[in-house]
């Protein structure tokens, strides 16, 4: 064949053959819908990942010759990965955004209108029982894009066990001077001088940030932390308040390790865990999974304490939408999957199983007990902070604010920057960045 | 008869046969290395001229808008922090690559001398964190210089040295990062240095030492000339590995405190997936590109040359 020798041909042979199967394969998974998410349901190392196998299988046992196939993927990135397969049409069927990231991916086009797919569908009852700020969030008229899933607020993680010990009242801390003199009772130094268990640990690494304290402080006192044209708007006297505030907590009260300067998020949620501090600032979706690793009797999560009595500060609400590729050649049985993924049945096993917040008023109402046990509660104090002071980002904001912010911290802590200036620079950055 | 067996002679037959092997040949050679090419183009070559392309554009929700020729380039250069950045990361490949190199001859020569199981023990121990997954590398880096409850942060402790975070601070945290870049790619630089002292002759060796040469002589008239094209290739690899290294800076430092160990590939990182500002980000991206192909080139001539 054209003077190609025995092992060209074999090979060139295996190549067809190899394209041959694929062809096939493709051919024999029409009903194979693609999902990306951060979950893994083969791994079921978290309770989310157990939960999600759980309903896969049912979907699948329910509606014969459809494969749910999931692509786990980073969560970093997998918002960006998603925007960008949509425009080289790989996208998959289901996507989990990033809730922050949900108007640019509607400004994009890249998701379906899901009151098209199923929610126009809906009867009054159900569409109350699902609606809420998360659901509005982005929505048009006539047209809501994701349903939110592993609702999360920032705020503060306690360990229960250290508080019972010390007699503090998580409850009880709503203002900053309670807060800190809180931390510092729980503080404990060694006749060495040497901390061996810090008050309230804090990260300011700029590579996956969570809300600090400035912000929480900014939103509290401003209102906002964006001018009308979405620039940062930080150097101002509640930035400043905010910010010599988080850093006193270092340099004033002892009552945060100095090393936060350079720490992650992660470092934060490791040292919690080995019982190096008492408090910290996280995520609540990360709460079963300290839960595993403490007991859940040992961990429980407040909101951010303000500077009004019996008032939460503000803190960024996240999550993750679930929504269909409007590009998805197969948006009817895509839209069925989240449909039923945000079932009644399913949003009560997320929740009970799961341990995630509910995304249905009906859950709560129809499992008071579950809620009533106090190694729940913490459901229940999450969902009270994200009613109460969960902030949305506004539509048109650009990101990266929680890393400005922190570079605004190291660069006070670190170069000896004063406050304002630290912040002017971050804001410049910030706006810079954004073309602003 | 087959074509590969014709002899050589003057009859039009011949002839033919000695034009039609080398392009049958050829078409051998072309079906062998198109799997590899494509390959390379899909993966590499195609996707650097989309993102050249993409680089002359708005880019807004990941996708090209507007052309704007230059813009995001001329951006990227005035941006303040971006010329702090490129010293920054100049001066850190310079430190770790030199660092590397050193550490790496001195173990080399002395590996060399070693015999049996001893040496093999330490080749083992000196390759281990660069056959280590690069990732895997970095946590574990971290975990030992991480604050408070790291395990070097828990033997300076117990030595009442508590004051000491290597990551704090600007200055030790670059420290701690050319260690890491030295820690990851010192067992990858020891194995082609030593594969050029196994390959100098022993000849040379017996007559410096016949005519009497001390073994500082021997270092600097045998073993270094003659290891000049080895160090070289090492070090176009090294630079190259430092350059576009992210694992190290994300991971072990963060880029901070303060921006100090912030280098270019954590900063292409930080533009593109924290800011989301793919518009610099990509500027950025093909400006390290370009940056790379020299260094290829570089190396290739290297190669050549003393190959």
């Amino acid at each position: 064949m054209f003077g190609l020798d025995r092992t060209t041909r074999i090979l060139l042979r295996a190549a067809v053959a190899s394209l041959s199967i694929l062809t096939l394969a493709q051919q024999a998974s029409a009903q194979t819908l693609r999902m990306w998410t951060f979950l893994d349901p083969a791994s079921g190392k978290d309770p989310r990942e157990r939960v999600l196998k759980k309903l896969i299988d049912q979907f699948e046992a329910a509606n014969a010759g459809v494969k749910i196939q999931v692509e786990p993927q980073v969560w970093q990135q997998m918002t960006d990965k998603f925007l960008a397969a949509t425009q080289t049409g790989t996208a998959p069927d289901v996507m989990w955004v990033h809730l922050r990231r949900v108007p640019d991916a509607i400004k994009l086009g890249a998701l379906a209108n899901l009151d098209d797919l199923f929610a126009k569908k809906w009867s009054k009852e159900e569409a109350d029982d699902i609606d809420g700020s998360f659901w509005r969030f982005s929505a048009k008229p006539g047209a809501h894009y994701h349903i939110t899933h592993s609702r999360s607020n920032v705020g503060q993680f306690y360990r229960a066990d250290l508080f019972r010990e010390a007699g503090i009242d998580p409850k009880s801390l709503t203002t900053w001077d309670k807060f800190v003199a809180a931390a510092e009772k729980l503080t404990v130094r060694g006749d060495n001088g040497v901390t061996t268990r810090w008050g309230f640990g804090q990260a300011f690494a700029t590579d996956g940030a969570n809300n600090s304290v400035v912000f929480s402080v900014m939103l509290d006192k401003n209102g906002v932390i964006f001018d009308e044209k979405n620039r940062a708007n930080w150097a101002t006297p509640a930035g400043v308040d905010g910010l010599n505030l988080q850093l006193d907590m270092i340099r004033k009260w002892k009552i945060t390790q100095p090393g936060a300067v350079n720490e992650k998020n992660d470092d934060l949620y490791d040292q919690f865990n080995a019982g190096r501090f008492a408090i910290i600032r996280g995520a609540s979706a990360r709460i079963p999974r300290a839960m595993t690793a403490l007991g859940a009797d040992k961990v429980g999560f407040f909101g951010t304490p303000s500077f009004t009595e019996g008032k939460f500060s503000p803190a960024e609400v996240a999550g993750w939408s679930v929504g269909v590729w409007s590009g998805s050649k197969q948006k009817e049985l895509a839209g069925k999957f989240v449909e039923f993924m945000s079932s009644k049945e399913a949003d009560r096993l997320w929740t009970m199983e799961g341990g995630a917040v509910p995304i249905r008023k009906s859950t709560v109402k129809e499992n008071a007990a579950f809620f009533a046990d106090p190694k729940n509660a913490y459901l229940a104090d999450v969902a009270a902070a994200m009613l109460e002071a969960g902030w949305f980002p506004p539509d048109g904001a650009g990101a990266g604010w929680n890393e400005e912010l922190n570079r605004a911290a190291q660069d006070v802590l670190t170069n000896k920057t004063d406050t304002k200036a630290a912040l002017q620079k971050a804001e410049q950055s910030y706006n810079r960045a954004h073309r602003l | 008869m087959s074509i590969a067996a014709a002899p050589h002679g003057t009859t039009p037959g011949a002839r033919t046969a000695r034009r039609i092997r080398p392009l049958r040949l050829r078409l051998a050679g072309v079906g062998y290395v198109t799997p590899a090419m494509a390959l390379l183009a899909f993966t590499l070559i195609l996707p650097s001229l989309y993102g050249f392309y993409y680089s002359l554009h708005n880019i807004r929700y990941l996708k090209a808008n507007e052309f704007i020729g230059l813009e995001n380039y001329r951006y990227l250069v005035t941006d303040p922090e971006f010329w702090h950045v490129v010293i920054r990361s100049t001066g850190f490949t310079a430190v770790a690559v030199t660092f590397t190199l050193v550490i790496a001859l001195s173990v080399s020569l002395w590996i060399n001398q070693l015999h049996g199981p001893f040496a093999l023990f330490v080749q083992i121990v000196v390759i281990l964190p660069w056959v280590v997954s690069h990732v895997v590398g970095a946590l574990l880096f971290r975990w030992v210089f991480v604050n408070d409850i790291g395990l070097g942060m828990y033997f300076l402790e117990q030595m009442g040295i508590h004051w000491f975070k290597p990551v704090s601070d600007p200055t030790t945290a670059m420290a701690v990062l050319v260690g890491f870049a030295c820690w990851r790619t010192l067992g990858f630089a020891m194995l082609l240095l030593l594969s050029g002292l196994k390959s100098i002759p022993q000849d040379l060796y017996e007559a410096a030492h016949v005519d009497g040469a001390t073994a500082r002589q021997r270092l600097f008239a045998i073993t270094l000339p003659m290891l000049k094209t080895p160090m070289l290739i090492t070090l176009v690899i090294l630079t190259v590995s430092n350059l576009n290294n992210i694992e190290g800076p994300l991971i072990v430092t963060g880029g901070g405190p303060a921006d100090a160990t912030n280098v270019l590939a954590l900063d292409l990182y930080m533009r593109a997936f924290a800011k989301f500002d793919y518009n610099s980000a990509i500027a950025l991206g093909i400006g390290m590109f370009a940056a790379n192909i020299l260094l290829a080139l570089a190396y290739t001539r290297l190669v050549k040359s003393h190959g």
